[in-house]
């Protein structure tokens, strides 16, 4: 497991993965010999929360507690690493396609994987939107205490889209295409990194919906109970 | 010759469970599962290795004389002594152990077929599902065009998915663009 008295260096020597979790709470790699917990400390983060997200993307069987987290932070996360999806993630994705494409002009199969790349990327910016747009607001407002009157939740729950196994089954789907049907005399360097930034940003994607199935939703599900039972008093 | 399809034909539901899970782990999933003989289709049985029980051994023999099917492409499924098991390259005893099952397995699936091309996998129905599927028919829509029911329909769609490993719809689409099936 990951501690507070564990070197930052160590858990990024340990998983590369980890620089871009790491940059959603801007830190970056330089940090010298410094621990986890001094780290926070000089950036201000809570330490308990940067060490349940690295542990969850570091151990498979490790996921924290609803009560050990801090609902409003972990939204805050959220929201950057969407940022961090749409301007990084996802655009690194697009231009490897490109260079694909460019590698080769005259096959079909390329073009093919940008256009089924072009609809993913939609709808999870879509889906993104939403949970900035609908979902999150939402929860901050039941956790300020704010009551939402019932046309409200209807219309909130109306356009509850907590399903993210299509996404996820899109992105394996693209990986297994990649894998079996790329044109050999493509190149291979471009191949190699395009399904190693998909397979990143699989995995990181999973522990992303992890985080908002297990923990937002369910406190969310609370937060409406204890609102209707206060709406009822 | 590039076998596609493995077919069982029994009559109990116990040994056509047990054994398809048998073919699963073996690496050769089953095709087609049938209860009665007369139930199968002989497209299909044409380009199959059969498993069948040695009680359809008679109805076997009409297959063999008609459609010029090679008797080695065929197992026989039995318990105990039976007179037919001569007529089947192996021969397949309910109380076989693992290493027993496996061996004769080896015999029916010889190395040269085992490494199988999983496009080829899909059955005619299926390839015709698949098109649809990926033309972005819905399974109810499917059903109507090809006056089967929207079970048969989900049915294949989870074979197609099984088969290929891929699993969404879009991601079918992709798949049927890139090898030209649509």
């Amino acid at each position: 497991m990951i501690r507070e008295s564990t070197k930052l260096s160590d858990v990024i020597l340990g998983n590369l993965n980890l620089l871009a979790v790491l940059s959603c709470f801007d830190i970056r790699p330089g940090t010298k010999e410094m621990t986890i917990g001094q780290v926070c400390g000089q950036k201000g983060i809570d330490a308990g929360f940067l060490l349940a997200i690295l542990n969850t993307y570091t151990f498979d069987d490790y996921f924290p507690r609803i009560e050990d987290i801090d609902a409003s932070k972990l939204i805050e996360y959220l929201k950057r690493t969407h940022r961090y999806y749409a301007e990084v993630t996802l655009p690194g994705i697009d231009s490897l396609i490109q260079k694909l494409i460019r590698n080769l002009p005259s096959e079909k199969t390329p073009r093919h994987i940008e256009k089924y790349f072009n609809v993913y990327r939609k709808e999870i910016t879509k889906h993104m939107k939403f949970e900035e747009k609908f979902l999150f607001p939402v929860l901050k407002d039941l956790m300020a205490g704010k009551r939402k009157n019932r046309a409200e939740l209807k219309e909130f729950f109306g356009k509850l889209d907590n399903d993210h196994t299509n996404v996820e089954e899109k992105l394996k789907d693209l990986k297994t295409i990649l894998v079996r049907y790329i044109p050999a005399k493509a190149d291979e360097h471009t191949v190699f990194e395009l399904l190693y930034t998909l397979s990143v940003f699989d995995k990181d994607h999973f522990n992303h919906s992890s985080f908002e199935d297990k923990i937002l939703i369910p406190k969310l599900k609370q937060l409406l109970k204890t609102s209707a039972g206060r709406n009822a008093d | 010759m590039l076998i596609k399809e493995i077919v069982i034909i029994h009559k109990s539901l116990i040994v056509r469970k047990g054994l398809s899970a048998v073919l699963e782990t073996y690496g050769r999933p089953v095709t087609s599962v049938y209860a009665k003989y007369a139930e199968r289709d002989i497209a299909v049985l044409n380009k199959s290795i059969i498993l069948a029980d040695v009680a359809f051994s008679g109805a076997m023999e009409t297959l063999f004389r008609k459609s010029g099917v090679s008797r080695n492409i065929f197992g026989g499924i039995a318990s105990g002594k039976n007179a037919a098991r001569d007529k089947y390259k192996v021969i397949i005893d309910i109380n076989d152990s693992w290493e027993t099952l496996f061996s004769k397995l080896d015999i029916l699936f010889p190395s040269a077929s085992v490494y199988i091309n999983r496009e080829s996998l899909l059955t005619t129905r299926e390839t015709e599902i698949l098109k649809l599927v990926a033309k972005g028919f819905k399974s109810r829509e499917i059903a109507a065009r090809l006056f089967i029911s929207r079970h048969t329909v989900i049915t294949h769609r989870k074979n197609i998915c099984g088969k290929l490993g891929i699993k969404t719809p879009s991601g079918l689409t992709l798949y049927a663009l890139i090898n030209k099936i649509i």
